[in-house]
């Protein structure tokens, strides 16, 4: 597997909730929801120590592809019904929800994410998948989105990420319904890159990331912001950032230095 | 000089990521930490602090002006400018469910 760097607890608690690993001499990130008795229900304690990884991530130059995964039986059920309803008020929670910003900061990582899932993939931990760049699944997978019927919205930014991939229509049923989706249909509509047996599903989401960190990270970070930000514009926008993007990698060191600042420009035109 | 972005390494192996750079200096204890890129090394037998530092864990100055992420760990006296270096921890927030 390469330098593994000491794996290390990045929540304190007896049995940390969160698993922080570098690999390949820091270009990996691997992040372990391990809260297995739980069937890795999203809690307090999670949320502060992915936030606690996904930041370090964020901040560390040498890191090109996250991969996230589960410990158990399960990748994640989402929130943690046990602590439904435990906010102090609407507006703390919406407070809170800012100041540790978990979605926001996993969905703006300038690095590669992949999301290897297994089991329930449910709720916060499907709409946690869905946020990353790549999914694979193995094959017992199971993933929905129960929110509406505990009369709530998803929170997890499932409401704006699934549209997105699968189209409105779909989106709203699941949204609506909580329909169960398993690996293969999740496969055909193109939630999953690839099914995978539970065995082999991290050597498989490490091969990918391994590829992927091959590439200077700049060209990933470019590449990753073309396809993903480009999603959100109009089809003439999108045209315009990807060639913005595209120019630093065809000229020499020199020029690349001016086109930089070039590129700056020209998105700063496009927002 | 600690610059931001730059990374420095202990005697023992420890590695750190300045998040927040100042006018002063890192070092294990009493000795300069060394920054990545030049291409310096420690003397054979210079030694190291004895506290863990924890991959992930983020330290700042006693005034907060400078912060650092460790991004391999391994032991060391943190300090900066002659000041250990403290533990960053995050404000307990409740829950927001």
């Amino acid at each position: 597997m390469g330098d593994r760097r000491s794996r290390s607890a990045v929540a304190t608690r007896r049995a940390p909730v969160v698993l922080f690993e570098l690999l390949d001499g820091g270009r990996i990130a691997l992040v372990t929801l391990n809260r297995p008795e739980r069937l890795n229900a999203y809690n307090v304690a999670m949320r502060d120590g992915l936030y606690e990884a996904l930041t370090a991530v964020r901040d560390d130059p040498h890191v090109r592809v996250l991969v996230l995964r589960g410990n158990g039986p399960a990748f994640s059920t989402g929130g943690d019904v046990a602590e439904f309803g435990s906010a102090p008020s609407p507006a703390r929670a919406r407070e809170v929800r800012w100041l540790r910003d978990v979605w926001g900061t996993l969905w703006r990582l300038p690095q590669l994410t992949i999301a290897a899932v297994h089991g329930y993939t449910v709720g916060g931990g499907w709409e946690m998948a869905l946020l990353c760049d790549q999914c694979l699944a193995a094959p017992d997978t199971r993933f929905a989105l129960p929110e509406t019927s505990l009369a709530m919205i998803p929170g997890v930014a499932g409401t704006q990420s699934l549209p997105r991939l699968v189209g409105v229509g779909r989106a709203q049923h699941h949204v609506l319904t909580g329909a169960w989706l398993d690996a293969r249909a999740a496969r055909d509509l193109g939630l999953v890159s690839r099914i995978v047996p539970a065995a082999r599903l991290l050597p498989a989401a490490l091969r990918v990331a391994r590829r992927a960190a091959r590439l200077t990270p700049g060209l990933l970070a470019r590449c990753k912001r073309a396809v993903n930000d480009g999603l959100d514009m109009p089809l003439d926008g999108g045209l315009r950032l990807e060639a913005s993007l595209a120019m630093p990698a065809v000229v020499d060191k020199p020029a690349r230095r001016t086109f930089h600042g070039q590129t700056a420009v020209s998105l700063e035109r496009i927002r | 000089m600690t610059q931001l972005g730059k990374i420095y390494l202990s005697p023992g192996g420890m590695q750190l990521i300045v998040t927040k750079g100042g006018p002063g200096v890192l070092s294990d204890g009493d000795t300069p930490l060394l920054r990545a890129d030049s291409g310096e090394k420690f003397p054979a037998g210079t030694p190291a602090g004895a506290t863990a530092l924890q991959l992930g864990k983020r330290y700042k100055s006693s005034d907060g002006a400078v912060e650092v992420l460790i991004n391999k760990p391994g032991p060391c006296e943190l300090r900066y400018d002659g000041q250990a270096m403290e533990l960053k921890e995050a404000k307990p927030l409740p829950s927001s469910d």
